[in-house]
């Protein structure tokens, strides 16, 4: 087969309308799984896109696209490892198939890369059955909780026309005179300070303390209280430089702390967020409802955050977040990955309401999805509005594949 | 007293070499050692082993080989996913070239803190826990030591073993059920005199009376006809939801089990601690955990009697013992779960020699009569039920070098320094 031929053979180059013709009703057969995956050594604006896709294709024509990110070889092993347990399903079951292969990899400890596949598998198939109803995806999950989504712009090394998070003025000034006023910020573990490089997370000087406050002040400075500010500690310390930190920002009036542990003992969580008043946030690193429970039966949390290309996929955040509702529990996803999970992420916090802000990366949505993905929704005055076409409406250029720059493999086929 | 370098004790040990061969340091520890190239090692899929195992001829598990520059290679095991795994080797290498393989907290560390910025586990933990395996190998070898002596010594000289008995890794193709009691003499005439059945099952989270009764058919015939010489330990699979783990201990109630594992998946410690309250059922779980991060919970919340681990899952032998000794200060023992390859079995005695929580190891008899041998030379077979790890340093087993020739074997250079 030319590869001329395997582009014009290919579905997710079709317009999402173009699809609704398919049968909704009938049943429908996963017929073949592709894995796309992003040139190792392609530049954009000298970040690396490293997100893996994967395509479900069906016998009546529709096809799914999922994503997950990064390490993108485990992720290719280990969707091979579970494609026998999806050719010939039914791609809309989608919570026989989830529970299915959470089954299958919960005799092992199960996370990682098969999570991660899970995950893409998931989105993928809400991606089918959008299609086949010829709904947009949030309509499949409640309709329109939010007309549309405050966002705000995380700062941790990806560029704004080449500003970045050590000129917080400009950066600042940019991002207000677009609208957005709410941003996040790294300065314990990049910049000028960097606690953490100098005591690997487990201590910090009052000298370090106070220093770190300087990009918070020079934001207030420019912008007063219209910029809100969410800091992201990386999950790199532990818990009395928590507690510290924390103190620290007290007089700030910060929109959250995320993250300044890893999420393994939500004990000590629960501990932060007793002695602090700030807002924490945690975690894009879990995944499944069952281990978000046990952050909000410890009272753990302020501020659910969650990644819908890691944590289980569509379904799972859905659930995460109704589950987190019913603890006046807000959710803020983790968007800073690939373009499906922008998508996702809209359409699943659409839907939501106990919707609290998201993220989004400038560089992201401006530079590096639109060289994939063509009608990439973009923040108009602060706020990004769900896509009205059916599935996700994530409609793929054909350009990176002709180029090279995206490479697709069958990874199993009936 | 004199002061001595370290440098001048090795080199003095070395002039006098009063020492037998096999106890002196192989390399000069002293100097910086390297990791100079990472294999993926794995197995020919259509390889037929034989001997009656049930449904089982092959092999699911793969290896991890880490060639230092002072020429000793540590070999470490994971399994059943070999694609994910190796997969995530190449992903994770970066973070193994170059390093010194004795330093086996640091690297834990930085390679679990990398995965566990997106949700620990899977295929991610399990090449952690064969790298680690891989870097006690060395450490071993590297100072001439057996790897109990450096998980602690031996608290006991042998360690007991039990049966895990399935129809699909069977002994002689036998099958429980029908030859329960040819099973069970065939155990009892080896010494071997524990058990892992498998009585239950159900097409879904629900457990019919029917099939409680049937499954209880075979532990009572097995009390029946052997009294109580038979330890019974009942494996669930993670397969039931509360009410039906409920029900299936209260009906073993009387049969005075040795354990009841994974009841239910691990997915809530709360409800494990509910069903452990509530009977006197001692409860066992889990080899779906991983690190002393995931344990810690269920000790806290008393949802455990014993605890299991795959010392090829839970993030490698030296997490094992981190997760053993945390047990220990809940009073908890230790059961491991074995039923993988070779290096998973013989590193599991070291282990098991050396904890003061062991309880009991597992072991399958088509495994370690048919399996591991076609790999390795010195697998260490039970001996009225009891099995001793090698003295050899490292893990000390003898891979059998014709593997890498019959292709076999399939190695894979995943880095190179």
């Amino acid at each position: 087969m030319r590869r001329r031929d395997l582009l014009k053979g290919a579905i997710p180059f079709c317009t999402p309308f173009a699809q609704r013709a398919a049968s909704a009703a009938g049943p429908m057969k996963i017929t073949k799984i592709e894995m796309v995956r992003v040139r190792k050594d392609l530049r954009i604006h000298d970040v690396s896109p490293n997100w893996t896709w994967v395509l479900l294709h069906t016998d009546q024509g529709v096809t799914g696209i999922g994503e997950s990110y990064p390490s993108q070889d485990a992720n290719h092993g280990a969707l091979k490892e579970l494609a026998p347990l999806l050719l010939g399903k039914d791609p809309t079951n989608i919570e026989r198939i989830w529970q299915d292969i959470f089954y299958r990899i919960s005799y092992q400890p199960w996370g990682g890369a098969e999570m991660r596949m899970l995950t893409a598998i998931n989105i993928a198939q809400w991606d089918i059955l959008g299609k086949a109803a010829g709904l947009p995806v949030y309509k499949l999950l409640g309709g329109k909780a939010q007309e549309k989504l405050r966002v705000y712009n995380t700062m941790n090394g990806w560029p704004i026309y080449g500003m970045r998070d050590h000129d917080p003025e400009k950066v600042t000034e940019f991002l207000l005179k677009r609208g957005i006023k709410a941003v996040k910020i790294y300065p314990y573990d990049r910049g000028p300070v960097n606690a953490f490089a100098r005591h690997g997370g487990t201590f910090i000087t009052q000298a370090e303390l106070k220093q770190s406050l300087d990009p918070i002040q020079r934001i207030r400075k420019v912008a007063g209280d219209e910029m809100e500010i969410a800091l992201d500690l990386s999950s790199k310390w532990n818990l009395p430089c928590s507690l510290q930190i924390a103190r620290s920002l007290e007089p700030y009036g910060i929109l959250y702390l995320e993250d300044p542990m890893l999420p393994d003992n939500l004990e000590a969580y629960a501990t932060l967020a007793r002695e602090t008043s700030i807002p924490v946030c945690v975690s894009e690193r879990l995944a499944t409802r069952f281990r978000f429970r046990e952050m909000f039966d410890l009272h753990a949390v302020d501020v659910v955050m969650y990644d819908v290309t890691w944590c289980g996929g569509i379904s799972e955040a859905k659930k995460i977040s109704d589950m987190a509702d019913t603890y006046k529990i807000p959710t803020s996803p983790h968007t800073g990955g690939g373009p499906v999970l922008w998508f996702a992420s809209i359409h699943t916090a659409t839907s939501l309401t106990n919707f609290y802000i998201m993220e989004s990366v400038f560089h992201l949505y401006n530079d590096l999805y639109p060289h994939f993905i063509k009608d990439v929704p973009t923040p108009v005055n602060g706020y990004v509005t769900a896509p009205g076409a059916p599935g996700l409406g994530v409609e793929l250029r054909e350009e990176p594949f002709r180029s090279g720059d995206a490479v697709r493999e069958t990874i199993a086929e009936i | 007293m004199k002061q001595t370098t370290r440098r001048a004790f090795i080199e003095q040990a070395f002039a006098v070499s009063a020492l037998p061969a096999a106890l002196q340091s192989a390399v000069n520890n002293s100097e910086p050692m390297k990791i100079t190239k990472i294999e993926a090692v794995t197995f020919r899929q259509d390889i037929k082993i034989g001997g009656g195992g049930g449904g089982s001829e092959a092999t699911e598990f793969c290896w991890v080989r880490l060639h230092t520059d002072k020429g000793i290679v540590g070999t470490g095991e994971t399994y059943p996913f070999h694609q994910g795994e190796i997969g995530a080797l190449r992903d994770y290498s970066r973070t193994l070239t170059g390093r010194d393989p004795r330093d086996i907290d640091g690297i834990w560390r930085a390679f679990y803190h990398r995965m566990a910025m997106r949700n620990a586990g899977g295929a991610d933990m399990r090449i952690l826990s064969a790298v680690n395996m891989a870097q006690l190998d060395i450490l071993g070898q590297a100072s001439g030591l057996p790897l109990y002596r450096l998980l602690g010594g031996k608290t006991r000289p042998r360690v007991r073993v039990y049966n895990t008995t399935t129809d699909y890794w069977a002994i002689n193709n036998t099958k429980m059920g029908p030859d329960t009691m040819k099973i069970v003499q065939f155990l009892l005439d080896r010494g071997i005199t524990a058990m892992k059945i498998y009585p239950f099952s159900a097409a879904d989270n629900y457990i019919s009376n029917q099939a409680l009764e049937r499954g209880m058919s075979w532990i009572k015939e097995i009390r029946d006809k052997t009294g109580n010489q038979m330890d019974i330990c009942v494996d669930l699979w993670g397969r039931f939801d509360l009410p039906s783990a409920q029900r299936i201990a209260k009906a073993l109630e009387p049969y005075n089990i040795m354990y009841l594992e994974d009841a239910m998946l691990m997915n809530n410690p709360k409800a494990y601690a509910q069903l452990a309250s509530e009977t006197s059922v001692p409860i066992c779980m889990s080899e779906t955990l991983a690190t002393r991060y995931e344990y810690r919970e269920f000790f806290e919340n008393k949802a455990c009697d014993v605890i299991m681990y795959d010392l090829t899952w839970c993030g490698g032998p030296s997490e094992a013992k981190k997760i053993s000794d945390m047990a220990d200060t809940y009073l908890i023992p230790t059961s491991p779960h074995t039923c993988g390859g070779p290096l998973l079995y013989a590193c599991s005695a070291h282990l098991c020699a050396a904890l003061p929580n062991f309880l009991i190891m597992e072991s399958n008899y088509w495994k370690y009569t048919h399996q591991y041998p076609r790999f390795v030379n010195n697998i260490p077979v039970p001996d009225k039920g009891h099995i001793v790890p090698s003295e050899a340093p490292g893990i000390g087993l003898e891979i059998k070098p014709e593997l890498f020739r019959s292709g076999d074997a399939i190695v894979e250079t995943v880095a190179q320094a």
